[in-house]
């Protein structure tokens, strides 16, 4: 062969044969077909029947017309700007931007933005803002434990001035509508304060001297949801019965609670109860609903941890012995799982259920048993106390806003009178008087009573609203869930955070 | 742009900051450091990273290697599986770990489905205070296997083809493996598993995303720990002398694969 033809054979040789491509091309063909079918057959496959129980009466929804009273014009403003909002991704503060926020838009000509973010990392997105002296937002919503922390550090706007201004605040805004834990807990801070009772002189010492730094966005309050198709089923009220000597009836004590727990947990497919053991905040929540309903506190007057008494410890104690009736996986469980397991049939009893989540468990597009679930009131303790979660939000002004006026006239129109009875009726949480007590608001929820008497059983100290609190819970929750998961006893668990927590009121400057 | 972050660190690091005193910031020297060689939290989460660092490199190496000596032949679509496999090194951490945190899930997670399928008794693997550690590093060799097996591949595919050719004559596959093709990838694999080690040893995003350093503490490693000081209990001071105990941690560990490295070139 000359150059050239070799040249050729060469060139002959590189190339990829093409039989062989062929051959690649019908295999890869093959290979996404198998896909594009796969993908269609799970398209179209049916979804997951709803839980029918044989036998038990439905009620059908009754559907009534409310008339909503007309929202005040909101205060005049030349500004045509945007207020930007950095909010926590719950539930009342997605009616803010969806349900609100265009008519204020249409009203005023001002835009107002929500920036959600996920509750578990809405603390550092705030504080590192907050902390840098950044204008990004002009109201944060805060939790009630952390406006201690952003008050005393000079990150939010004390609010007197705007409330006494008439050419800012509407005439009818009446602060003193709010509850008056609800307002402490939701807008007021000073250590002056902290604790103080009755909670009426609370608030007229912090209008007077300028306490007031929030308005109430949503207020939390706690019970127990329960299944009334199990609880009122009366083959299961005699084998109750029979089994522990009383009727089958919602808890009126933690004792009751255990035993309930205990007959209905028939895993895989019912569990007794739900427990709250993620490495969080929520954890710690439980645990302070425990140790109040054991009769314990947090703080000594002088500022001493004393949960790690010996209350604290049994109450902690007798929540881990309820894991054991819990879904398994309960070091991943919040209140996001918690409502979920409620919502797909599996748990009899689900502890501390919060309003603002309350209504996905009875809500027919995201509850498999929703015409079953019925709320009561918060058992008590060995020695009778009862307490109910305390938690919510308040909006705040960002101190280093550029339009601090303007935020002002935004939440003074927001949480007006009309707009609380309107987000009332949208969602069970109510923060005024005027709302809690008119009668329609207990037509429209049918655990209305449970929701106002947890107001009562709660106090605005439930999470203990000092600067050091995020802190608190940070060494509190793991050794929560240490002792939770049998890592720890509950004593080694609490007396370990009850030192280091010393340390950081120590270094605040707490023991003088 | 990246030394003036590194300068402040390290100067604020011998103060006593803290973002919720905001009129706060004294001068107190070594204390940080001091507080952090007496803190048995931070020794700790130091131990776990040295664990995490040890098992998590040598089962990529492994794996890797034992990868890029498959790989190490034309097959069909060759070329196409390769590129498949280095797919989760591209993904981000935290996704991989958010995947993994629900293919876990005890009552909805896949791989208790198929156990369950198996007839093999579930886990509740992130609860588990035995298995979330394991559950965590099985997450982070499927993202880095890949990493240790695209260095190691081309490594391979470098190494000159007439030693193989003379020991494939009278030597078995082992032994050509053991006495040639090893001694020949002794810099390629000191250097995988040093850029491998640095990275394991400050893993974030991905226990993070799946634990937060839960169960209890079985997976605070000092990263997570050095963020929560920071930033939940926002002693800054604290944290950036934490951070940089680290560094001198990882440079201490990494100094002899260097040093041998150089010596080597």
């Amino acid at each position: 062969m000359g150059k050239l033809d070799e040249n050729k054979e060469d060139v002959k040789r590189l190339d990829p044969p093409a039989e062989e491509r062929r051959k690649y091309l019908k295999t890869v063909g093959a290979l996404v077909a198998g896909l594009a079918i796969g993908g269609a057959a799970g398209w179209l496959s049916k979804p997951a029947e709803r839980v029918e129980v044989p036998g038990v009466t439905v009620t059908e929804r009754v559907t009534e017309t409310v008339t909503v009273p007309i929202t005040p014009t909101p205060t005049p403003t030349p500004w045509k700007g945007v207020l930007r909002v950095v909010a926590p991704d719950w539930r009342p503060h997605r009616l803010f931007a969806e349900y609100f926020n265009p008519e204020y838009e249409a009203k005023t000509g001002v835009k107002v933005e929500y920036d959600f973010v996920p509750f578990l990392h809405l603390y550092e997105k705030e504080v590192a803002e907050l902390a840098a002296g950044g204008s990004t937002y002009d109201i944060i919503i805060t939790d009630i434990c952390w406006f201690g922390e952003y008050a005393e550090a000079g990150w939010i706007e004390p609010l007197k001035k705007y409330l006494d201004d008439p050419k800012l605040t509407p005439p009818d805004f009446d602060i003193r509508d709010f509850h008056p834990p609800v307002l402490i807990g939701l807008g007021c801070w000073n250590r002056e304060i902290y604790g103080m009772l009755p909670y009426e002189k609370a608030v007229d010492t912090s209008l007077e001297k300028g306490y007031l730094f929030g308005i109430p966005a949503d207020f939390n309050v706690g019970w127990i949801n329960y299944r009334s198709d199990l609880l009122e089923d009366p083959r299961e009220k005699e084998a109750f019965e029979k089994q522990y000597g009383y009727e089958l009836v919602p808890p009126d004590t933690f004792e009751q609670y255990r035993d309930i727990a205990e007959f209905f947990y028939r895993p895989p497919d019912l569990y007794g109860t739900t427990i709250l053991g993620v490495r969080g905040d929520y954890t710690t929540q439980a645990f302070l609903t425990m140790l109040y309903t054991w009769g314990g506190d947090f703080f000594d007057p002088n500022w001493e941890p004393i949960f790690n008494s010996p209350e604290g410890v049994d109450a902690w104690d007798f929540y881990c012995s309820l894991a054991k009736f819990a879904p398994p996986g309960i070091a991943e469980h919040g209140y996001a799982e918690n409502i979920s397991q409620m919502c797909e049939g599996i748990v009899a009893l689900q502890f501390q259920d919060i309003n603002c989540i309350a209504e996905i468990a009875r809500d027919p597009e995201t509850s498999k048993v929703w015409r079953f679930v019925d709320a009561y009131t918060m058992p008590a303790g060995p020695r009778g106390h009862r307490c109910s979660h305390s938690g919510g939000f308040g909006l705040a002004i960002n101190a280093f806003s550029k339009h601090k006026e303007e935020a002002w006239k935004y939440l003074a129109w927001l949480r007006n009178k009309p707009n609380e009875f309107k987000l009332a009726m949208l969602q069970p949480t109510v923060c005024r008087k005027s709302v809690s007590e008119d009668p329609i608001f207990a037509k429209r929820y049918r655990y209305a009573d449970v929701l106002i008497e947890g107001i009562g059983l709660g106090k605005p100290e439930y999470r203990p609203r000092i600067a050091q609190y995020p802190e608190i819970t940070e060494i509190l929750a793991p050794e929560l869930q240490a002792a939770l998961l049998g890592e720890k006893t509950s004593q080694e668990a609490l007396d370990v955070a009850a030192v280091s927590i010393r340390k950081g009121m120590e270094e605040a400057g707490y023991y003088k | 742009m990246g030394i003036y972050p590194l300068i402040n660190s390290l100067y604020i690091s011998f103060f006593d900051w803290n973002i919720k005193y905001p009129g706060r910031f004294n001068f107190i020297g070594l204390e940080n450091y001091l507080d952090a060689v007496r803190d048995p939290i931070f020794l700790a989460s130091l131990v776990r990273s040295f664990i995490w660092t040890a098992t998590s490199v040598s089962v990529e190496l492994v794996l890797g290697l034992a990868l890029a000596l498959l790989f190490n032949r034309e097959f069909r679509v060759a070329g196409f599986a390769r590129v498949l496999l280095l797919t989760p090194m591209i993904i981000s951490p935290i996704a991989v770990g958010i995947s993994f945190k629900y293919m876990y899930n005890e009552q909805f997670g896949v791989i208790n489905f198929i156990m369950k399928l198996m007839q093999i008794p579930t886990k509740a693997w992130l609860s588990d205070v035995n298995a979330a550690f394991v559950a965590c590093l099985v997450a982070d060799v499927w993202q880095w296997t890949p990493f240790m097996f695209l260095i190691l591949f081309a490594g391979l595919q470098s190494l000159p083809k007439e030693p193989l050719e003379a020991a494939r004559i009278d030597a078995t596959g082992w032994q050509t493996f053991r006495y040639v093709i090893l001694p020949m990838m002794k810099r390629v694999i000191m250097i995988a598993t040093l850029l491998r080690l640095i990275d394991a040893f400050k893993l974030f995003d991905l226990v993070f995303a799946m634990t937060h350093g839960g169960p209890g503490m079985v997976t605070e490693l000092i990263s997570v720990y050095i963020w929560r000081n920071g930033f939940r209990y926002l002693r800054m001071s604290y944290a950036s002398a934490l951070s940089y105990m680290l560094l001198i941690i990882v440079t201490v560990i990494s100094m002899p694969f260097i040093r041998q490295l150089t010596r080597e070139a």
